[in-house]
């Protein structure tokens, strides 16, 4: 959480520069990072914390498992899609990854609250990064607002 | 023969020596392929006898030298004959010894606090298991009730992530739920049954077979198999005189054919390398084979493979091979589960697997089964309580076998479609692969019965002129896009035609979604006014286009939501005129029609298309996920034979509508389902699951659609007759009900979309299209995307005049 923080106000201070830089430092942050946002159903909670430690240990076809399970079980919970987005991310699938953030965010009320409002911030920085890996800085920029006005 | 044949090989002819390293594999092919371009040989070798003949000796002498050089070449044969035998064993037996057919599983029941259960689902799911109901302490594969509460003892399964051990679990199932579960030391809180088996990809020779290992097999269905088949096993070299002997008398002694002499490593041979060819020849061949294989090979490999290869039965065109299987086949269980007496069955339909077949022949089985009992108990492997103990018992085998191959066959097919982009056919029938897919197996029987009964109730409403109908559908998690259901046909189990995939019909006002969508990505709101009026548009070839509505009559100006909602045909067309076709087409391919031509026609908007409900599905499917194109799935994983991670099916969105365009798509066909053509669901369905729906009728009712979704599941179905003969029925009054009773029977959570930041809720008056107050008369409450929201704002109408459109809406 400390990290999150941290990471996005610096990343809040570098938007207003002329272009961010892809840090692999940021990268490492967000997929070492866990969601305090649950699921609701204890069973797919449980699948979120194995997802995300196994993500963490770098076994991510494992993660990926797990999350997929969780989100069978509560299917529209922000918190998984995140999860998996995260770990694509780590595996590189940078489309992927996109993709599945901006799913995240879809299933996100306009105004969260609390570890809503983390995730959704997340999200969006997920989008940013993989823009960036797209050469999309402007794209990126505009995520990394979103993650600014959400936080 | 054989020895024959044989003889190409020893020539130095076959080219390039680097490759005889090879040879010893592949011999069996290589033979025939060798026969044509050795023919010469032969006659070379007639050659060379004939000289040697030519050299003159005394009569005598040449006999002698004729008899040995014959008896030479004889031994020669022989030995060579023996040396091919040879090959071919162990060629065989330490190759790839079966063709094990892909086994393919429905999705596991997952168990934890809190998932939707009801108690008929789970009775179904445990018996589509054949778990027992048992009254003591439920054991792997059993389980035990008191009142709501349930223990069950799951049976442990290798799944993708590894093998999960047998759990025992217990839970009650309370309000439709799940609660209270306890799955013992396991602290995640989750508990999966073994998924079930749905069917198989098979080799050509329609063998099939469940591999076991040795260690896998009950210590007394091999001592009773030896018992019965072959006693001096372990000490014989592959024939067995003592057993040839006992067989004899004991067939004299009983005047009939009770034992045969063969041992298991020669039933093995025959199986394995013979034909069923009846002769000498033969029989002298498979004793030689018989010895060369227990010289090599241990008893136990022997045995194994014997316990694999051995024939069982004939379930249609699938020949039931093992006791792997065979333990499934009849009795519904895993082999270590197996009864006494289910193991003496076993053992005694192997002699003769259709003479004996438990489920046409049960008294005769019952007798043969009673006979090994008896031989078990003579031998020792029983003692006398536990023989008195089973032989009364009946014969304990299903009624039928646990799985069918053609019990869910629309659904395998898509499944294969799906196989075949990515693996080989031959693969898929021969490396024992395990395919886990989506199905879900009571969200199917559920389709199924609701696609029959309503088929049943039409006909006998309507006689004779829907006497053919027909009926497809699919059902998917609408949040994932897992396909869980498929119907082809009203025949659920026959593998027919596959109308779920390969019947393209006209889909009517299925369209209409696509083009309320376009409209609200250029600029519409829900509130835009629509001319509902007669229209004749010239088409460039001169003709006109007039379409009607479906009461032949016209609304005027309607309000966006309740054109789509009353499935105006007249409104939808100025509409999609307004905004062009080609936005229309530009929807439908985004929705996931990006593969198929459309035709860039004004009819298009009204379904002058014709797509199969799989391509429906895919497109609602779009619409269901928010606007995140979904693909639709129907594999989850694939497993190697041993149980080694081959391959995931991910899933994947990709974002092709904004949220807001189909939070407001969304709403108006919620409204559908409220107020408009598709409100009859409210006599199945609770008006709270805010279900979002469309009806579709194509021109002259020859197709009855409805799509639909709530907030976890999304199903299409059509109804029609395979001629495209005219029917009586709309979609509301044909598919409907099918997809209604179908949701009905599944665990639904309600239809909630966030409302996106750029969404807000205002009260329009759709005649001034301006904002205006609750309380005014024609006040519509609608979702707006903000900058399509109306600036002006407006008090009351004074004139009172309530509009036709609005006194529709009931709120």
């Amino acid at each position: 959480m400390k990290t999150v923080v941290l990471m996005l106000v610096v990343l809040g201070l570098s938007a207003c520069a002329v272009r961010p830089v892809p840090t692999d430092i940021s990268d490492v942050d967000l997929i070492d990072s866990e969601s305090s946002l649950l699921t609701g159903v204890a069973a797919a909670d449980n699948l979120l914390q194995q997802g995300e430690s196994a993500r963490q240990r770098g076994e991510y076809a494992v993660a990926v498992n797990h999350l997929e399970r969780g989100i069978r079980m509560a299917p529209r919970s922000p918190s998984l899609y995140l999860a998996l987005a995260k770990t694509r991310l780590a595996m590189g699938e940078y489309g992927s990854a996109s993709q599945m953030a901006q799913r995240a965010v879809s299933l996100l009320p306009a105004t969260p609250r609390g570890a809503e409002q983390t995730a959704k911030a997340e999200a969006w920085i997920v989008i940013a990064q993989c823009r960036e890996k797209g050469g999309d800085y402007q794209g990126a920029e505009r995520a990394r607002a979103n993650a600014q006005a959400v936080w | 023969m054989p020895a024959k044949r044989s003889k190409p090989q020893n020539t130095p002819k076959s080219p390039g020596t680097k490759k005889r390293k090879s040879t010893a594999k592949k011999a069996p092919t290589r033979r025939k392929q060798a026969s044509t371009p050795t023919a010469k040989k032969p006659r070379e070798a007639r050659k060379s006898t004939k000289k040697g003949s030519r050299k003159t000796s005394p009569p005598k002498r040449r006999i002698w030298s004729l008899l040995w050089k014959l008896g030479l070449v004889l031994g020669l044969l022989a030995l060579i004959g023996v040396m091919y035998l040879d090959a071919v064993i162990t060629n065989h037996f330490e190759g790839k010894r079966w063709s094990i057919p892909a086994k393919v599983y429905a999705r596991p029941l997952e168990l934890y606090d809190g998932m939707p259960l009801t108690e008929a689902q789970l009775a179904f799911e445990l018996s589509l298991l054949n778990y027992r109901h048992v009254y003591d302490t439920p054991v792997p594969g059993t389980f035990s009730t008191a009142g709501r509460g349930y223990e069950i003892v799951s049976r442990g399964f290798d799944f993708w992530e590894g093998a999960e051990p047998s759990q025992r679990v217990s839970f009650s199932l309370r309000g439709g739920r799940v609660s209270g579960l306890d799955g013992g030391g396991q602290s995640s809180g989750i508990v999966r049954l073994e998924p079930p088996l749905i069917g198989g990809i098979y080799p050509a020779h329609n063998e099939d077979r469940v591999l076991v290992k040795l260690d896998q097999v009950p210590q007394q269905l091999l001592q009773a198999l030896l018992a019965v088949e072959d006693r001096d096993f372990f000490e014989h070299f592959g024939l067995s005189f003592k057993g040839i002997a006992r067989a004899f008398f004991t067939n004299i002694a009983s005047g009939e054919v009770r034992q045969g002499g063969s041992t298991l490593t020669q039933q093995l041979v025959k199986n394995f390398y013979l034909s069923s060819e009846r002769s000498l020849t033969r029989k002298g061949i498979e004793a030689v084979m018989a010895v060369l294989l227990d010289f090599h090979y241990e008893k136990t490999e022997i045995l194994e493979a014997y316990l694999n290869e051995v024939y069982l039965g004939q379930a249609g065109k699938r020949a039931i091979h093992g006791v792997g299987l065979g333990s499934l086949y009849y009795f519904g269980v895993p082999l270590r589960e197996l009864s006494t007496e289910q193991i003496a069955l076993m053992v005694g339909v192997i002699k003769g697997p259709s003479w004996y077949d438990p489920r046409r022949n049960p008294e005769r089985a019952l007798e043969r089964r009673n006979q090994v009992l008896q031989i078990m108990l003579q031998q020792g492997v029983l003692d006398q309580r536990a023989y008195d103990q089973v032989i009364n018992k009946p014969l304990g085998v299903i009624k039928k076998p646990l799985y069918e191959d053609a019990r869910y066959p629309a659904f395998l097919d898509l499944m294969k479609r799906q196989l075949r982009k990515d693996y080989r056919d031959e693969d898929l029938r021969s490396e024992g692969l395990r395919i886990f897919t989506t199905l879900d197996p009571w969200a199917q029987e559920s389709l199924e019965q609701a696609a029959q009964q309503q088929v049943r109730n039409l006909q006998s409403g309507y006689g004779k002129s829907l006497e053919n109908l027909e009926v497809a559908g699919i059902f998917t998690s609408s949040n994932t896009g897992e396909v869980v259901s498929v119907i082809g046909g009203t025949a659920v189990r026959y593998e027919g035609f596959n109308r779920a995939l390969d019947a393209y019909r006209p889909i009517g006002s299925l369209a209409k979604p696509s083009v309320y969508l376009a409209a609200l990505e250029r600029g519409y709101h829900l509130g835009s006014l629509l001319q509902d009026e007669p229209l004749e548009h010239v088409l460039p070839n001169g003709n006109v286009w007039s379409p009607q509505n479906f009461e032949k009559e016209s609304h005027g100006e309607v309000p966006m939501v309740v054109a789509l909602a009353q499935s105006y045909n007249q409104a939808t067309a100025h509409l999609a005129l307004e905004i062009g076709i080609d936005k229309v087409v530009s929807v439908m391919e985004r929705l996931g029609l990006q593969d198929k031509p459309l035709p860039e026609v004004p009819a298009l908007s009204l379904g002058a298309v014709s797509l199969s409900p799989f391509e429906v599905t895919q497109m609602y499917q779009t619409i269901a996920t928010e606007g995140f194109a979904t693909p639709l799935r129907t594999i989850r994983s694939v497993l190697t034979a041993e149980g080694a991670p081959l391959q995931r099916y991910e899933f994947e969105v990709e974002q092709r509508f904004t949220s807001a365009d189909i939070y407001l798509l969304t709403y108006a066909m919620q409204e559908t389902v409220r107020n408009g053509t598709g409100k009859s669901t409210k006599n199945w369905l609770s008006p709270n699951l805010e279900l979002a729906g469309k009806t579709g009728t194509s021109d002259d009712q020859r197709d009855s659609w409805f799509a639909g979704f709530s907030g976890n599941y999304l199903g299409v179905v059509w109804l029609g007759i395979d001629d495209n003969k005219p029917t009586p029925l709309t979609g509301a009054v044909g598919a409907l009900p099918v997809w209604a009773n179908t949701m009905a029977a599944l665990p639904q959570t309600a239809l909630q979309v966030p409302q996106p930041e750029n969404v807000e809720w205002v009260w329009v008056d759709p005649v001034r299209q301006a904002r205006t107050s609750a309380h005014c008369d024609n006040a519509l409450y609608l979702p707006l995307r903000q900058d399509t929201v109306p600036e002006e704002k407006v008090s009351c109408n004074t004139g009172g005049r309530v509009l036709n459109w609005f006194k529709r809406l009931i709120r």
